[in-house]
């Protein structure tokens, strides 16, 4: 038995020590492998950041590239400018010119149709060229047309036709026929490429007892610095309005038929970047149409006063804006022309305001088409009492929607919906669609 | 039809004649305050010169006033002269003084007319060339005095649309302090970019060629990319 445990412990003991002989070299090949496998997975680590560097060096060179044709670009562009500008008139000319304007076409479809008035139709096709010239910095001339066809006959006026004499960096006369300083709507905001809606605000009409659109005579206005705010201010004197047979009319008469001139003015206020406040006040005195009416009498003549605030806050993508308009004509002997006796009619008196707001889409996104678009909404009202007049059916409160795509800073297309409720008549629906450009 | 004039239309007339008077008075009292002003050194007139910070001031206007009634047109719309002629219109209508419709002026003008960069000054300076080394950005340090000029460029223009904190002042312009952002591009490629200048898509305003600085030459595109790097980029 002794000799068999003996026996078997050194059997044991053999093959332990064949199999530790054999195991050790294996083990070496295995690090060495190992070893080999490490040195490859380097080598390929080197290789594909060496890739990866060179991607990126070939994408700054696209990069490169891609600004090179740019600024070629960009000199083919300077190039044709500078051509230009040599080839029209050198920046050392006294005087200079530019011809601007703009183009309307519309559509309109309404709910409220009539054999007179289609509730379906295109309109437009207005030309609104702009005659722009200048003498040093001296003198600016502009001249306004507006070419209209209202289907049958082809019309033109002159919207108008102004001469800026620059007195100094404060002060600019202004002589001939001019776009009223009152408010902000008629000077600054109708032309259908700034208007953000393709129809102005309910009773923000070209030539009503609103707000004026235009007047003949003279204005001094300019701009002053205040601290770091900006004041500007514009007064002016002109021939005033008239009475209409369908009330009084504001639009700039080239003769004074009363020989009483009208005084308004303006005075606005930038306090802080993008906001602007504005109070206009204008004073008249209107005669009667009435051809038999003694001047002194009693309804011969009656006041016109008119008082505006507007508006106006416009940080980057945003448009937000409003105008408030309060004016009474006094009591005056009024002509409506159908042959029956004039009366003396009580006063009119106009309340006018509006509320817009307008959002570029550009502000949330930078797809270049999402971008293009504007969101518009509008509330406005037009309320008059009094006069000869029943206004009740013309009184009306609208809500605007609109969207707006601009192809360029001047070239859009707008669609618009209207909902007009009036005072005394059925309410309007009114899908509206406008290109306009401006150049 | 009879006319009578009652004392009172009389007195209304005189009234408005005075006012009348008053109005041209004071129109031409102000022309001749300016005037015999012309004659000393203050003149506003004889001031249309540009000055340093003209171009970055009426970057600043066109995008704050003009564009708080419509949109804003790009610089190449007009040519030079045609800008100097709408610039007289909107003085008067968007109420501005003289001074900010001259700085008006002067940036659309700068960002016009920009000079033409001849391509062959642009690689054989190094400015752009594709086969330039165009991985690294400025390993080298840029001296005081690069950073220094650099500063002093972006101060007077840059700053208007790109703020003193880099992060843009004006819609459209990008974030410097993004580590992602702009200035993560090779030193050529902010270089050509400034020299050509950017649009981007759906953004109302576009920065001219050279930021519409047409003196600024290579060596100030240079300094100004190092300044900005240095100032917005926290390593």
């Amino acid at each position: 038995m002794k000799n068999t445990c003996v026996l078997a412990m050194a059997v044991v003991t053999s093959l332990a020590a064949h199999f530790a002989v054999a195991k050790e070299p294996d083990l070496n090949a295995l690090q060495q492998q190992v070893a080999q496998l490490k040195e490859q997975l380097q080598a390929m680590e080197q290789k594909v950041n060496d890739a990866v560097a060179d991607a990126a060096r070939a994408n700054q060179q696209v990069e490169v590239v891609k600004a090179t044709v740019d600024q070629t670009n960009a000199n083919a562009s300077a190039a044709n400018t500078n051509a230009l500008n040599a080839l029209n008139a050198p920046d050392s000319s006294d005087v200079k010119f530019r011809f601007a304007g703009g183009v309307t076409a519309n559509y309109g479809l309404s709910s409220r149709g009539s054999p007179e008035s289609p509730n379906s139709s295109f309109t437009g096709g207005t030309f609104l060229p702009i005659f722009l010239l200048t003498y040093k910095d001296l003198l600016a001339v502009e001249a306004h047309l507006e070419v209209t066809n209202d289907g049958a006959e082809t019309s033109t006026s002159l919207e108008y036709a102004q001469l800026d004499l620059f007195l100094n960096d404060w002060a600019t006369l202004v002589t001939g026929k001019f776009l009223s300083p009152i408010g902000q709507f008629q000077e600054g905001l109708h032309p259908a490429w700034i208007n953000k809606l393709p129809d102005r605000p309910a009773g923000f009409v070209e030539s009503g007892g609103g707000e004026p659109l235009s007047e003949v005579g003279v204005q001094l206005r300019g701009a002053f610095p205040i601290g770091s705010a900006i004041a500007n201010y514009a007064i002016f004197a002109g021939n005033g309005p008239q009475l209409a047979p369908d009330g009084l009319s504001l639009a700039g008469y080239s003769k004074d038929n009363n020989n009483n001139k009208s005084f308004g003015g303006r005075f606005g206020l930038r306090p802080v970047p993008y906001l602007d406040f504005g109070i206009s006040a204008m004073r008249s005195e209107v005669g009667s149409n009435a051809s038999d009416v003694l001047s002194g009498t009693p309804g011969s003549h009656a006041s016109h006063n008119l008082y505006d605030v507007d508006f106006a806050f416009t940080p980057p993508y945003v448009d937000i804006r409003g105008e408030y308009v309060h004016a009474k004509l006094d009591p005056v002997v009024f002509d409506d022309q159908s042959g029956a006796p004039p009366d003396l009619v009580p006063s009119t008196t106009w309340k006018l305001w509006y509320l817009q707001g307008a959002y570029r889409f550009a502000g949330i996104s930078s797809n270049a088409v999402l971008g293009k678009f504007e969101l518009v909404t509008r509330l406005s009202q037009s309320r008059v009492s009094g006069g000869a007049m029943d206004w009740r059916m013309f009184n009306e409160k609208r809500e605007t929607l609109g969207l707006n795509y601009w192809w360029s800073p001047s070239l859009v297309s707008k669609i618009a919906f209207e909902h007009k409720r009036f005072e005394n008549n059925a309410n309007d629906n009114l899908l509206r669609l406008q290109m306009a450009y401006g150049f | 039809m009879n006319i009578h004039y009652s004392p009172r239309t009389s007195d209304r007339r005189v009234a408005q004649s005075m006012a009348l008077v008053f109005l041209t008075s004071v129109s031409f009292a102000t022309f001749a305050a300016d005037a015999s002003l012309s004659a000393g050194a203050t003149s506003t007139r004889a001031s249309i010169k540009e000055d340093a910070g003209q171009f970055a001031r009426g970057a600043v206007q066109w995008q704050q006033v003009c564009g708080s009634c419509h949109n804003l047109r790009s610089p190449s719309e007009l040519t030079n002269a045609e800008w100097d002629v709408a610039m007289g219109q909107m003085r008067v209508r968007a109420r501005l003084t003289g001074q900010q419709a001259r700085d008006i002026t002067a940036f659309l003008k700068a960002s016009n007319s920009s000079a033409v960069v001849p391509l062959s000054v642009l690689s054989t300076e190094g400015a752009v060339s594709p086969s330039a080394d165009v991985g690294a950005n400025s390993a080298a340090v840029p001296s005081e005095d690069r950073l220094a000029v650099g500063s002093d460029i972006y101060h007077k223009g840059c700053v208007a649309c790109h703020g003193a904190d880099g992060k843009g002042s004006v819609p459209g312009a990008p974030n410097f302090t993004d580590p992602k952002g702009v200035l993560s591009q090779a030193d050529p490629v902010l270089q050509a970019t400034i020299r050509s200048g950017k649009s981007t898509p759906g953004q109302p305003i576009a920065m001219p060629p050279n930021g519409g600085d047409s003196s600024l030459n290579v060596d100030g595109i240079e300094s100004v990319v190092a300044y900005m790097r240095s100032a917005f980029l926290k390593k």
